[in-house]
């Protein structure tokens, strides 16, 4: 597949070529504020501000995903064998002969939902992208046998063209966790930004099919181009700081679990989901059945585990009680139990998490110090007194709610 | 006090859940949802929401019934114990699920059955009323009163005063709560 | 001695006395442009806490229902004058243990709003200095620097603040910041106008388009110090469901407003709301709004007196006149 360049002049051009079959999301500055927003002609796309507030994982994993609608209904009996158009229930037939058949009774109606329209990311960063990668093992995994129709289909309908990180932040650690500034994991067109424009690479089908749908703007790349984004690209993945090294966090995360400490790092942690909804792999969510009246909706909406009911069990009892619990538990899904299922991280490195948290909590510290081997003193202390915060592992965690 | 307040809060639920179980708001114009969502809403009747308390202004609803005082049927109750059982979000969620408009009744000062639920209830009331039209819902939409249980007729005057404000404002369309 | 040293002192002697369990101050975040809240309980760590005007962190928080690890330790904490407030409201309604707590007053002269110094450049900040009192200097990652005058870059709540000084504590950080005179002028509610002058269609437009952003990630609820109820949130309970988990303008929207009459006679509008929400929505103003109505009605100031109940638990037959 060729190397192309898109002017920087032709950018407006190249989205809305786009947007004439799919519909195109990108990075938008309202309010001061950057989020991924549906783009329409004549806005302009912000890469200036590196991450925008949230990962565009919502535009395929649905922050409420209806999937269905349902409904009672009245159904005549003579009615319900042929058309399915709702009748009014008439009152009960007064003629006894009647009565038999035609007894109005009461059926239950279910619309499954299922919207997939085309769509292009677009001014995602290669740690977005892997994001999705990582959520895709959770909703396709297993060879299909956790297979999520819905996520599914948005998800192959969606084209991501990633940009390249120039300019990474102080927060960015992608490189810690095996991605880095250009990564191409999950994107499926990469754009770096050199002078004039961007050099544009197609790196599946799915991409080079965008490309060729927008390849008006397109021209291709002169091996000047393509060696100034060589550059960039080197360049950028020097500037980001390695926080931790990965080897032994998994086992250490094991083994720390009773650990006094993450009470510690819990401390200044307010519980909100806030880390939980701008990351671009956590996929946590609940399933709600609302009914009003006689129709309602089963939808999923996103929910995360810092939420004291995530874990509330129908008993009343919750194995999460404490903050602390709950804190932990983000953590070690991120390196401990997910990579035990899927043999990946479930973290790309971005940064959100930190710069977004309330009171800055910084994963890359929790890792570092939570992810490291206790220290012997910590160690001893624990193996003496081990009751003296109430936090045996699991069993005893309920008591204090 | 926290669990108190916690305690309200479920209680509260129980009650406007009961709201949308009942049917009460969409139930009041037949398919009022449905009319709505077509867009050729401008006809259909407005959809009100009382909430009452038990002792004084239900009985004078109830009064209004017997001595046959002629009212607009828009209107659908919710009985309370007492206007100080009632938390500022019955009449929000009301609007969230598609009232018209909130009509809030109980006993006269000094009537209160608990002595005193209503002097509290009124600082709340107030407070809601001053702050409605601020949450992008006109202040006509919303009243608090008091009615007691002989007061049949002044029941009338309020539902039908009430009625007609928010008939002349029409169903609420477009809305953000 | 700074301000500074002053908390170090108090909270290295609360510590050495066994008064506290932990001591609660600010301290330096990821970088030297961000501050977050400490929990000191070694008095030998005590250097690491600060203030700076960037301590915007109302540090109440911490101490409400749930949130001391473990359940009954004794805290000692750091407020600011806008902080107390929220303090005295949780005494009010005796929903902390006084007993348990060890207060450190620090007269402020005005936070900095963050946000605002983010908004000048497109590029992150990496540092924010304070060379004096009233000056503000920017650097950012690719190494801008900018100097801004600190009235300038306040956050909105400190341009009208009454209460500089700590309403309640039992040690202060230095001396004491210039009082307003608050019997001569009541409260400023002027940042409220321009919403207050919208029409109703106009305001429920501004509503639902700044409330569609809202992500339902509750921090607004959890950061509040007043807010109090924690896992038995009416806005999460399933059982009944009240809010619709749905997110969608109309019930982030029903959320906000449960949120804000839940806090009513409570909230000080201390904005910690406002600066936790991740997507910048405003949420002070409506709270402020509600405020000025409270002070309307009773000419009440939430947590300004230890020794008043907060007035949605009171009636007065001789001055209420609501609804006659």
């Amino acid at each position: 597949m060729a190397i192309r360049f898109l002017k920087q002049d032709q950018l407006p051009a190249f989205l809305g070529q786009l947007a004439e079959k799919a519909r195109v999301v990108a990075p938008v500055k309202t309010d001061g504020v950057v989020q991924f927003q549906p783009w329409v002609s004549g806005q302009d796309v912000e890469l200036d501000v590196l991450l925008a507030k949230q990962s565009p994982k919502e535009y395929v994993f649905l922050q409420t995903e209806t999937y269905l609608k349902f409904g009672y209904e009245m159904v005549k009996p003579e009615a319900a064998g042929g058309d399915t158009a709702a009748e009014e229930a008439d009152p009960v037939s007064v003629d006894d002969a009647a009565v038999e058949v035609a007894i109005p009774y009461e059926t239950v109606t279910v619309e499954p939902q299922n919207e997939a329209p085309a769509q292009v990311i677009f001014g995602l960063r290669p740690c977005d992208a892997r994001g999705f990668v990582q959520m895709d093992q959770v909703f396709g995994g297993y060879g299909g046998f956790y297979y999520d129709p819905l996520y599914n289909a948005r998800r192959e309908a969606t084209t991501l063209l990633a940009v390249t990180c120039r300019e990474p932040r102080s927060t960015c650690f992608c490189t810690a966790i095996g991605g880095g500034p250009a990564g191409e994991e999950g994107v499926d067109a990469l754009f770096t930004q050199v002078d004039g424009g961007f050099v544009v690479e197609a790196l599946t089908e799915k991409g080079e099919a965008a490309l060729a749908a927008a390849g008006a703007a397109l021209t291709d790349a002169t091996d000047a181009q393509i060696a100034a984004a060589g550059e960039v690209k080197t360049a950028a993945g020097a500037k980001i700081d390695v926080p931790f090294a990965l080897e032994g966090i998994r086992d250490n995360l094991h083994d720390n679990i009773a650990d006094d400490r993450w009470h510690d790092q819990a401390m200044r942690c307010i519980s909100c989901g806030t880390c939980t909804y701008v990351c671009p792999s956590c996929y946590c969510f609940s399933i709600n059945d609302e009914l009003v009246e006689s129709t309602g909706e089963r939808y999923r909406v996103w929910d995360n585990c810092f939420n004291p009911l995530y874990t509330e069990e129908t008993s009343g009892h919750n194995p999460r009680a404490q903050k602390s619990n709950r804190f932990r538990n983000r953590f070690s899904h991120k390196f401990w139990y997910y990579p035990d299922k899927y043999d990946s991280l479930l973290c790309s490195g971005c940064g959100r998490c930190i710069m977004n948290c309330p009171t800055r909590i910084d994963i890359r510290e929790i890792v570092r110090v939570m992810g490291a081997p206790a220290p012997a003193v910590a160690a001893g202390a624990a193996s003496e007194a081990p009751a003296a915060t109430g936090d045996a592992p699991a069993v005893a965690e309920g008591k204090e709610a | 006090m926290a669990d108190q307040t916690t305690t309200q809060a479920n209680d509260a639920a129980v009650v406007a859940g009961d709201t949308a179980a009942a049917g009460t708001i969409d139930a009041a114009s037949g398919a009022g949802a449905a009319v709505a969502a077509d867009g050729a809403a401008g006809d259909r009747p407005v959809k009100i929401v009382g909430i009452v308390c038990n002792w004084c202004s239900y009985a004078g609803a109830d009064t209004a019934g017997t001595g046959r005082f002629k009212q607009p049927p828009n209107l659908r109750l919710i009985r309370v114990p007492c206007t100080g059982r009632v938390d500022p979000l019955f009449a929000l969620k009301a609007f969230e699920k598609g009232a018209d408009g909130v009509l809030i009744s109980g006993c006269h000062p000094g009537d209160c059955h608990y002595s005193e639920g209503n002097y509290y209830a009124r600082r709340k009331f107030e407070l809601l009323e001053r702050m409605i039209h601020h949450l992008g819902i006109p202040k006509e939409r919303f009243r608090w009163t008091w009615v007691s249980a002989s007061e049949g007729q002044r029941w009338q005057q309020v539902v039908t005063e009430f009625v007609a404000g928010v008939e002349k404002l029409g169903p609420r369309e477009g809305r953000a709560l | 001695m700074s301000r500074q040293d002053h908390i170090r002192e108090f909270a290295a002697q609360a510590l050495a006395d066994g008064r506290v369990d932990y001591f609660i101050g600010w301290k330096q975040g990821y970088n030297s442009s961000e501050v977050v809240p400490a929990f000191v309980k070694d008095p030998a760590d005590v250097d690491q806490l600060i203030w700076t005007p960037l301590c915007h962190h109302n540090l109440v928080t911490f101490i409400k229902r749930n949130m001391p690890d473990p359940a009954d330790a004794k805290i000692g904490l750091c407020v600011k004058g806008c902080d107390s407030r929220t303090l005295v409201a949780l005494l009010q309604e005796e929903l902390v243990d006084k007993e348990k707590l060890y207060v450190v007053g620090v007269p402020c002269d005005g936070i900095v709003d963050r946000r605002k110094l983010e908004k000048e450049f497109a590029d992150e900040l990496v540092d924010i200095a304070f060379p004096e009192r009233g000056r503000v200097v920017v650097t950012t990652g690719k190494g801008e620097t900018r100097e801004f005058a600190q009235d300038d870059v306040l956050l909105d709540v400190c341009g009208r603040c009454r209460y500089p000084n700590a309403l309640y504590a039992d040690d202060v950080a230095g001396p004491l910041e210039a009082e307003p005179d608050r019997e001569e002028s009541g409260p400023d509610w002027s940042d409220i106008a321009d919403f207050e002058n919208l029409s109703d269609d106009e305001k429920q437009a501004a509503l639902e388009r700044v409330y569609a952003t809202c992500i339902r990630c509750f921090a607004c609820v959890h950061v509040c110090p007043v807010c109090v109820c924690w896992d038995k949130c009416v806005n999460r309970s399933r059982e009944p469901e009240l809010v619709a988990q749905k997110v969608g303008a109309k019930e982030n929207l029903l959320f906000q407003m449960i949120h804000m009459f839940h806090v009513a006679g409570r909230c000080t509008s201390c904005g910690a709301c406002d600066r936790a929400c991740p997507v910048e929505i405003p949420l002070y103003l409506l709270h402020r709004k509600m405020n000025k109505e409270i002070y309307d009605m009773f000419g009440f100031e939430p947590g300004t007196k230890l020794d008043e109940k907060p007035v949605f638990q009171l009636f007065d037959l001789a001055t209420d006149h609501f609804g006659d």
